[in-house]
């Protein structure tokens, strides 16, 4: 039985830019893993095709079987989170443990003040 | 409503796994793979989970001790990807295993060089839209009550068969069509939610 948790500091969602996105991660496997690393990125959900970038990434090293670290990133400048009808960009933090592709996902929202933007729809705009 | 909560985003509409017809099993396909000495065609029209079936070998392939190799063909492929085809796949041999998706964007002059290019894998497993090319393996196909299905592990709520009937009947079949016509027609009616 394998566990990966995966926190924000003071379970903070919402972030504007260049603020410190801060936390930690844990796990407890059968074995060491190979490869830990936490990834700060976006991704599109929508209608159409999706797209996804990795921005930033905590690669650890000398890993254990059962371990705890902390990590801590900058909120880019952009592209902000938003969402309209057809398309919303979400961020994301991830903790991913190799080899077994193990992970543990965080939405969070990187905009001014914290707020995701809302795309108003074209007859509403 | 925004794109995000839309259950309907492709995000996850390509999360939904393909359903095996008629009680078939993976132990069972996997068998009639075999039989056909690991050679065969996924057949269905458009939207009836070809692509999605294909990608679903990978993981069932490497337990074999395959090395699967996922390769796709679209309608916009160029003449000139289409010509580099064989000696792409002469490079594939044995443990991989070739998974061809969208084998009917070839021409006969361009279809017989990959075939024989292919031989040297352990495996050569394509989609096509109709019988032909290679022995089938099994015939993708789709109706209401497989889209009432989706619709309700999509939106956790029973999807009404007659509207499905309707739906399936507009698109030809084309499960992914009604999926994304379902994407507009959910946002219609949750449309208050987005400045929420």
């Amino acid at each position: 039985m394998s566990t990966i948790r995966l926190g924000l500091r003071e379970n903070r969602i919402s972030f504007a830019p260049g603020e410190v996105i801060a936390g930690a991660v844990d796990w407890e496997l059968q074995a060491v893993p190979k490869k830990a690393e936490v990834r700060l990125g976006w991704t599109t959900v929508g209608k159409g095709t999706t797209d996804s970038q990795i921005v930033d990434r905590v690669v650890f090293q000398e890993l254990r079987a059962t371990d705890l670290r902390t990590f801590e990133f900058t909120a880019p400048a952009e592209p902000y989170s938003f969402s309209g009808k057809l398309v919303s960009l979400v961020w994301n933090v991830e903790l991913v443990l190799q080899p077994k592709d193990l992970r543990e996902r965080h939405e969070i929202v990187i905009a001014p003040g914290g707020h995701e933007v809302l795309l108003p729809g074209v007859a509403d705009a | 409503m925004k794109a995000r909560d839309n259950p309907f985003a492709t995000q996850r509409t390509e999360k939904l796994a393909y359903r095996l017809p008629g009680g078939l099993t993976w132990p069972a396909l996997l068998e009639r793979l075999k039989g056909q000495d690991y050679c065969g065609s996924i057949v269905g029209r458009h939207g009836t989970g070809k692509t999605t079936l294909l990608e679903e070998f990978v993981p069932h392939l490497k337990k074999l001790g395959f090395e699967p190799q996922l390769i796709r063909l679209k309608t916009e492929s160029s003449m000139r990807e289409k010509e580099a085809l064989p000696a792409l796949l002469r490079r594939i041999v044995k443990p991989a295993f070739i998974l061809l998706d969208g084998a009917e964007q070839l021409s006969t002059r361009h279809w017989l060089p990959v075939r024989s290019a292919a031989s040297t894998a352990a495996g050569f497993l394509v989609t096509v839209h109709r019988v032909s090319r290679l022995p089938t393996l099994l015939e993708c196909d789709s109706n209401p009550g497989l889209l009432a299905g989706l619709v309700q592990e999509l939106t956790g709520k029973p999807f009404p068969l007659d509207e499905a009937t309707e739906l399936v009947a507009r698109h030809f079949g084309d499960l992914r069509a009604c999926l994304r016509e379902l994407y507009d027609e959910w946002g219609e009616r949750n449309k208050g939610k987005l400045a929420a």
